[in-house]
């Protein structure tokens, strides 16, 4: 059977868990050995994404991306984060903030694949929408 | 002036006072690859099997459904123009299970397979939404099929009759007219408190364009609703539209109303699917096809059923039709329907090429259940007429080795002869039950023996047309619906009465 990516990122997570850094070394070079032995050196970058979603998984942590029209305030960004911890039972949050004028007001927030969106913009569309009919 | 223009916005005001700002967690993924009208799909983690997925493109939403569900990927067919999606777009769940608009505003409607309008007669306002797949009708509701559908087709309702609830199979080469028995039967039901619904899977928008006008001149547009996936369609229309269909069909079931429904053909649907399969890398089987085509089909038409009572009593009566190559009926996919069905009508070229039209093989046509729906008098005379078919399909062949021929024989040939002309029949030219009743009284009784061969047409034109002057013996016939001492007298003197007219009798 074919090995998945993912079963490459599974592997090397496993193989490197809770090693200090001079063990892990050596253990990436055979990794790499390996790939290059069953002419997978080109889905290095591929391993790489799923290998930090698995660890960022086994951590609890979560990368969350924000949009909102302008920068919000501490304060508010911090309920964002205890939002996204209660929903997605992860504990270490990282917010990545985007500032993006074309969403008028409000904001976008995206995490895993969810997407929950709460723009101004979107809702001016939706009004639209309803008048219409 | 200023008044209107106060109404206007107040009327906009509380509106937008009503419009309330919904906030909701959606489930996003985004496009892998595009192909063919498939996408492939990356995230979607939540997403359920033919769950309606939305591509956002550029301002654009194109609908699509779900169809393979793997560890990392999500395999959609997609239901509009694939060349706006493109790789990276993103893709949204709506939590809403593939569905159809359904009602009466359905009736004397062209629609594609998602329900949209194809007349031009403007937008269908549905009253519900019913799921494209659906689980068939348990045994517990059902009952078994007991009341006749009269196809109006002479040789159709005598010998292979089909009930109201059951499945029946019109299988034969192209240009054999297997569309126009299905049309025929379509156009007899004006009356018989039938909805009709014409599934046309892959067929030419001409040939669709012509039936819809020959309905509409016939009137059987007052309650046929037709879903067409042309030609030009994308195998994923023509994938849904039969079940599409039977969602429509079911509405009316639901409100214990019988439906007639033809799928026009089951051969190009099982073709479309094989081919959204193959693309979605399922592995191929016999002829190629997936190693889920009989459930395809086994699943659309046990949506076919007679309910009981208690459920509404409703039916939905299926017409499949399956075109097959040079006559092989053991090919994969019209072996598979055969099994499905509770019969077929198989259509011979032989037959067609003779004349013989509609070219009903009486020989290899069944009817599995539809006899116990026949109405007494059809049952009576019809027990006999087929004994009389056989009988002459034996000596005929028998007859051809010698002239000398004993008279019981003759008889029997001469009479054989006659009631294959009695099976010829014109399109678009339904029969009534009685008026059928009656032709084949005459001919089992041998009233007929003394018209000539050539003139038994003309004959039963003229019959036809005489007993509607004197509608006795039809009256009785509808409203007794069984074969007495007194309604066979009525039978006997309108076709003496009328034969007393004639000029060409053999004496």
């Amino acid at each position: 059977m074919k090995i998945t990516t993912k079963q490459y990122a599974q592997a090397l997570f496993e193989a490197v868990i809770d090693k200090t850094e001079s063990e892990i070394k050596p253990l990436i070079v055979r990794f790499v050995k390996i790939l290059y032995e069953a002419h997978l050196l080109n889905k290095a970058k591929e391993i790489g994404e799923k290998f930090v979603e698995i660890f960022e998984k086994r951590q609890g942590e979560l990368s969350v991306t924000l949009t909102s029209a302008h920068a919000f305030s501490e304060e508010l960004n911090k309920e964002i984060i205890s939002y996204v911890k209660r929903k997605s039972g992860r504990n270490n949050i990282e917010l990545k903030e985007n500032v993006d004028a074309n969403i008028l007001g409000g904001f976008i927030l995206q995490y895993d694949n969810k997407i929950i969106e709460a723009s101004t913009k979107k809702e001016l569309i939706k009004m639209r929408n309803a008048l219409k009919k | 002036m200023s008044s209107m223009k106060d109404y206007i916005i107040e009327q906009l005001k509380a509106q937008i006072a009503d419009f309330k700002m919904e906030i909701k967690e959606q489930n996003v993924g985004r496009v892998l690859k595009v192909s063919d009208g498939i996408a492939l799909i990356s995230g979607l983690s939540e997403v359920m099997m033919s769950e309606i997925l939305l591509f956002k493109s550029k301002g654009e939403e194109v609908v699509g459904v779900a169809l393979n569900l793997e560890e990392e990927i999500v395999g959609s067919i997609i239901l509009g123009d694939y060349s706006l999606i493109k790789e990276g777009d993103e893709v949204v769940c709506t939590k809403r299970i593939l569905e159809v608009p359904v009602g009466d505003s359905l009736v004397g409607r062209v629609v594609n397979p998602l329900g949209e309008a194809l007349d031009g007669k403007g937008q269908i306002k549905a009253e519900k939404y019913y799921p494209v797949e659906k689980i068939a009708p348990g045994v517990i509701t059902r009952e078994s099929v007991r009341q006749p559908v009269q196809t109006g087709i002479k040789a159709v309702d005598a010998m292979i009759p089909i009930g109201r609830g059951q499945r029946e199979l019109i299988i034969g080469d192209r240009q054999l007219g297997k569309t126009a028995l299905a049309i025929d039967a379509i156009i007899n039901q004006k009356g018989q408190n039938m909805k009709c619904i014409y599934v046309a899977i892959g067929q030419k928008e001409s040939k669709v364009a012509n039936i819809v006008a020959k309905l509409e001149e016939a009137g059987a547009m007052a309650y046929t609703t037709i879903v067409l996936a042309g030609a030009s369609c994308p195998a994923s229309l023509l994938y849904i539209a039969p079940y599409a269909g039977c969602a429509i069909a079911e509405y009316f079931l639901d409100k214990g109303e019988d439906v007639l429904i033809v799928y026009d053909d089951l051969s190009k649907h099982a073709v479309a699917y094989r081919e959204i399969s193959l693309l979605l890398k399922r592995a191929p089987g016999r002829e190629a096809y997936p190693g889920d085509v009989f459930y395809l089909h086994s699943r659309l038409l046990e949506r076919a059923c007679k309910l009981s009572k208690e459920y509404g009593g409703g039916s939905i009566t299926a017409l499949p039709i399956i075109e097959t190559q040079a006559g092989d009926v053991s090919a994969y996919i019209p072996t598979n329907v055969i099994s499905i069905t509770d019969g077929q009508i198989y259509l011979e070229p032989t037959l067609f090429y003779q004349g013989n039209r509609p070219a009903v093989n009486a020989g290899l046509s069944v009817s599995r259940v539809g006899s116990s729906a026949q109405i007494k008098a059809m049952k009576k005379v019809a027990g006999k007429m087929r004994l009389e078919a056989a009988q002459y399909r034996e000596l005929a062949a028998f007859a051809q080795f010698g002239s000398d021929l004993d008279e019981e024989t003759r008889i029997k040939l001469e009479r054989g002869k006659r009631l294959y002309e009695i099976f010829k029949q014109d399109q678009y030219a339904p029969l009534s039950v009685a008026n059928q009743v009656i032709i084949y009284y005459a001919l089992i009784n041998g009233l007929t023996d003394n018209i000539p061969v050539e003139k038994i047409r003309e004959f039963e034109k003229g019959l036809n047309n005489y007993a509607e002057l004197n509608n006795e013996a039809v009256a009785l016939i509808n409203e007794k619906k069984d074969l007495d001492p007194e309604v066979e007298e009525k039978i006997v003197k309108l076709v003496n009465d009328y034969k007393s007219t004639l000029d060409y009798l053999i004496v």
